[in-house]
């Protein structure tokens, strides 16, 4: 027994620990599609730029300056990247500003490119988080620990700001209904800002999390950890946050598992797999909600 | 169950619910052969849902609906639905047809809309065209490889007869939603007509109009009901237009059917004036 | 007028088949011109220039071309200052290098010749279409076919000609689906990869396959199938994927299409990277030595083809049904049409030309690893359709031609540091390039967007009498 658990548990702390790192990379995701309906496939980018301004910043710079640094841009970028490709399109076809998201995704992918040289880049190691800590026969990173506990932290204050301010009260109007919210006098560009500035917050908050277990930070590393956060909103029933983070762990925890198995080939095919079953079997994914086409 | 043979459509027990918003209650109706039949009441009554039960767009929450004494949609309570119905229907109705609007089309029942829903970035020639499809018998090799070129001749030429007979065969080559309102409305008569239907529905074809385009549009609808040999069943607000042309109404509100009759007989019914212009409150 | 036309046509194929039939008696006779070129008969006073003109003749004999002209231009840049090249002898000269050039205008103005008379001929009306588009194909082979023999097969020209064709053929067929169809699926590459794995595995020459598979003792198939037929099956292949994934993903919608038809790119690649499935697909490793392609006009006469029955399926009344789906799906399944069964349609037949896409990217490329056809790959070929213009064909073509040859070549400039007098030009360095493109690309999604076709097809009537066209183009 004690074998089974020494063999499964880091597979088991390491699942839940990616989970909650997905789970913050998935709220970006599920809050600016609850808002604008845009799959924002720069997300994924925008975590990985969060990685590399920790790389070059922590060279120069102490921790207690780089992080919040790191953070700070990172939001900034988020903000920008609306501001510059998705708001001009907001009259356009959904499918117009879809690809103006996988423009910004091919260009900071080709920018983070043209910066690095191409190579991987070292993340740094941060103090306590990035020590080996054992539990029962596991050995493991602090970070592993902190992850899911972090997460929750965050997702719970996140869901008091969207329940009891105004700002909260805004957003659920407009992702209730873009127009009549827009004809109330909220100020539907304001909204979609802080929207973009949480989930980028909150992507560069997974980001040192998750460059802290996998350390090698390359232009395209976030692409696959973005569209499994993708997946992950969408399991949980896009545009809820709790459904989110539940989908997150879920997806984290099972493909940790399939890992175990020894099937890691497929453990990304997993998650897709996972997708195309809830989009089937339950296209509103586990918290969503339906909506009627009018004809 | 029997039904009369001369029933061109024939409604049973519609009902359509959405969440706890019923929109259509347990409507019956019928269309005889080579009638003009109007459908009317407030906004908001449910005529376009009931439009949207028979067509195959929404599946009725209950009822059955018969096209040429064929039973074509049926339906009955599920789930939740089983238990507010239990009662009065419980063994009522075991088969569940649910086609899906293309399949009614091809039985020979044509709609319009009532947003008018044009293919917008093709002319009007084009958006005739394609209604021409339905029949087609070249599969997607010959049509490829234009095998079926006297096929597709005979659709462009019965594309063009059904503007002709619209009135719109000048402005062929125009994209459809640069035409003029009521134009846009013929069109999508045209567009109705090329699938070759037995039964035109039509929902609101005068909104928009002005009396003189209403007027016209009257004796257009009368025109090519004899033309085709259709049979006709029409949701309308201009009461002028549905008094001149109707055979029979059927009047709805809160989607019950509310009253039924010759236009005269309907016109004086005082629960169809209490409908339109409100209960007095004292 | 008409007279005239006929006449200038019969006039062409006159000239056509004097030029084709020169050409071909001039290819006999070198060894009498090459007599004729040394009037003087100097080679026979001096050994070296004789060895040189017999090197020529020996060529010559042996049938090998290649050889034969380079020998020949050796001879004649060594002593061309003694013979004779002028008048007839340098035209005959001219002839038999350009041979092949020739034969290829020879047969291009014969067709030419043959499509206008058709076109002016009232029997023959219902072929006068047909005949001006083979008209212009006839033009274009010939044109890539003599550019390809003047500067070379592996020229920069000739690299951005093979992959823009094939760019092309797969941009169109992405467009099909996503330009008229208005499906929005990001699986392209899933299926080029399907494509690509189907023609390499099944043309590997088998005595090569003990090398290639050396991991799986020599793989499971023993075989190998002849080109034309292996790049069908993998249409075919692909074709077969997409039908089985569009029964579940074509009943969603369009951005949960989008993201589903991504998932299954995923796994499709997961599926093909599997180490059990290592005796078919080689597992995560390369395949190669496969037939592959040498000239430009094979990827050519492929994608051409493929694009040419695109455009007619686009034109059919499948086609038209497909861009009614488009605009209106709920008013087009009231005009009877079967939405599932158009959509798959389009599905299977835009997944059939990706994987014929694929299986010529494998020849282009000459090797094939799964693990290169990433999401980034679809969202390429998602950018040139957008560029192009989503539903035009000409767009999609124009845009691939544009997207690889300014990546590929024109602005290959970027990468490369520079130093202007004594001063580096600052930014100039590997991987400048793809930032430029990018903003570009960028730039033309945001202001652009309709991209450089919008939805129009290039029109040659069109383009040479311009005049503004009746209608409101208000379409955003």
């Amino acid at each position: 027994m004690t074998d089974f658990i020494g063999a499964n548990l880091p597979y088991l702390l390491g699942g839940i620990s990616v989970g909650g790192q997905y789970a913050l990379i998935a709220i970006g995701y599920t809050m600016v599609y609850g808002i604008l309906r845009l799959i924002n496939f720069a997300h994924g980018d925008i975590f990985t730029v969060a990685g590399f301004l920790m790389v070059y910043m922590s060279a120069t710079m102490p921790l207690a300056v780089s992080l919040p640094l790191t953070i700070a841009l990172t939001v900034l970028l988020g903000f920008l990247v609306e501001r510059a490709a998705y708001k001009p399109l907001r009259e356009a076809p959904r499918m117009s500003i879809m690809i103006s998201a996988i423009g910004v995704s091919y260009l900071l992918q080709n920018l983070m490119w043209y910066i690095t040289g191409g190579l991987a880049k070292q993340y740094p190691r941060l103090p306590w988080v990035s020590d080996s800590v054992t539990i029962f026969t596991a050995t493991t990173k602090v970070v592993t620990l902190v992850t899911p506990v972090l997460t929750l932290a965050l997702v719970i204050a996140l869901v008091q700001l969207i329940n009891h301010s105004r700002i909260g009260m805004a957003m659920r109007a407009v992702s209730k209904d873009f127009e009549t919210a827009k004809l109330m006098g909220i100020k539907i560009d304001r909204v979609i800002s802080i929207t973009f500035i949480i989930g980028s917050f909150l992507a560069a908050v997974g980001s040192a999390l998750y460059f802290t277990n996998y350390t090698a930070v390359t232009p395209t590393v976030g692409a696959m950890p973005g569209l499994k956060a993708f997946v992950a909103a969408v399991f949980g029933g896009i545009g809820s946050i709790p459904g989110a983070v539940i989908g997150a762990f879920i997806i984290g925890v099972s493909e940790n598992i399939i890992k175990a198995l020894g099937l890691t080939t497929f453990s990304d095919a997993f998650t897709f797999a996972l997708l195309i079953l809830i989009l089937i079997f339950k296209p509103t994914g586990l918290f969503g909600e339906a909506a009627t086409d009018k004809v | 169950m029997t039904s009369v043979a001369d029933h061109t459509l024939e409604l049973r027990n519609i009902t359509m619910q959405f969440g706890g918003v019923v929109a259509v209650d347990s409507l019956s109706l019928h269309v005889n052969q080579s009638e003009i039949v109007a459908l009317i009441g407030p906004n908001g009554a449910g005529k376009t849902t009931a439009f949207n039960c028979i067509t195959g767009v929404y599946k009725p929450t209950n009822g059955q609906v018969y096209y040429q004494d064929q039973l074509i949609i049926s339906n009955h309570p599920q789930g939740k639905m089983k238990a507010l119905y239990a009662g009065q229907h419980k063994d009522a109705y075991k088969e569940v047809l649910e086609p899906t609007p293309d399949r009614i089309t091809k039985l020979g029942l044509a709609r319009t809309f009532q947003n008018i829903r044009l293919f917008k970035t093709q002319t009007a020639f084009e958006n005739v065209l394609i209604a021409t499809h339905l029949h087609r018998t070249s599969n997607l090799l010959t049509a490829t490889l234009r095998l079926n070129y006297a096929e597709e001749k005979r659709m462009c030429q019965h594309a063009l007869d059904m503007l002709e007979v619209v009135g719109l065969a000048d402005l062929r080559d125009e994209l459809a939603t640069s035409l003029p309102y009521g134009m846009q409305r013929r069109l999508e008569i045209a567009r109705a007509l090329a699938t070759k239907p037995r039964l035109l529905l039509l929902d609101e074809p005068a909104a928009g109009m002005n009396p003189q385009e209403t007027d016209d549009l009257g004796r257009f609808i009368v025109d090519i009901k004899q033309r085709f040999d259709l049979t006709v069943f029409l949701i309308e607000h201009h009461m002028d237009l549905v008094m001149d042309i109707s055979d029979r109404i059927y009047v709805i509100d809160f989607g019950r059917l509310i009253a039924t009759g010759r236009p005269d007989e309907v016109q004086d019914n005082p629960d169809v004036i209490t409908a339109y212009l409100g209960v007095d409150e004292e | 007028m008409k007279t005239a036309k006929i006449v200038l046509s019969l006039l062409l194929i006159i000239i056509a088949i004097a030029l084709v039939g020169y050409t071909l008696s001039s290819q006999g006779d070198l060894r009498d011109l090459v007599m004729r070129l040394d009037p003087q008969n100097l080679s026979s006073a001096d050994s070296r220039m004789l060895k040189a003109r017999d090197r020529v003749l020996d060529g010559l004999a042996e049938g090998d071309r290649v050889r034969d002209l380079r020998n020949l231009d050796r001879y004649l840049e060594d002593y061309g200052p003694q013979l004779a090249l002028d008048g007839e002898n340098g035209l005959e000269l001219f002839v038999y290098r350009n041979g092949p050039s020739l034969l290829a205008a020879g047969i291009a103005l014969a067709v030419i010749g043959a499509a206008l008379l058709v076109s002016q001929l009232d029997k023959l009306a219902k072929l006068r279409r047909p005949a001006i588009y083979l008209a212009l194909a006839a033009v274009l082979y010939a044109g890539v076919y003599i550019v390809e023999n003047i500067a070379g097969s592996s020229s920069m020209l000739m690299t951005v000609l093979k992959k823009g064709a094939i760019y092309a053929l797969i941009a169109v067929s992405m467009n099909l689906l996503n330009g008229f169809t208005g499906l929005f699926s990001l699986g392209q590459a899933g299926f080029m990869l399907v494509g690509a794995y189907t023609y390499a595995i099944f043309t590997i020459a088998t005595d090569s396959r003990a090398q290639v598979y050396q991991y799986y003792d020599g793989g499971l198939v023993q075989f190998a199938l002849p080109t034309l037929v292996a790049i069908v099956l993998a249409g075919l292949v692909a074709a077969f994927f997409a039908f089985l994934i569009g029964l579940p993903v074509l009943r969603l919608k369009s951005d949960y299409l989008a993201i589903a038809t991504l998932g299954f790119a995923e796994i499709i690649r997961a599926i093909f990277q599997y180490d059990g499935l290592g005796p078919i697909t080689n597992g995560s490793n390369l395949l190669r030595k496969f037939t592959t392609f040498d000239t430009v006009l094979f990827p050519f006469a492929v994608a051409g083809v493929c694009i040419a029955l695109i455009v007619m399926l686009i034109h059919s009344t499948y086609g038209r049904s497909f861009k009614a789906i488009r605009d209106d799906e709920v008013a087009a399944e009231a005009m009877g049409i079967n939405l599932f069964r158009h959509k798959q349609m389009s599905f299977v037949i835009s997944s059939f030309f990706a994987g014929v896409g694929g299986a010529l990217l494998a020849m282009y490329q000459t090797t094939v690893q799964a693990s290169a056809f990433k999401a980034s790959m679809t969202y390429e070929i998602l950018l040139i359709v957008v560029i192009g213009g989503m539903g035009s064909i000409t767009g999609s073509v124009l845009a691939s031609f544009l997207f690889v040859a300014s990546s590929e070549w024109w602005l290959r400039f970027l990468d490369n540091e520079l130093v202007i007098g004594g001063v580096q030009v600052p930014l100039l360095r590997s991987g400048f390039r793809m930032v430029v493109f990018s903003v570009v690309i960028m730039l033309m999604v945001l202001f652009y967007r309709r991209g450089i076709m919008g939805d129009k097809e290039f029109n040659l009537k069109r383009f040479l009498q311009p005049r503004v066209r009746k209608g409101g183009d208000v379409r955003g």
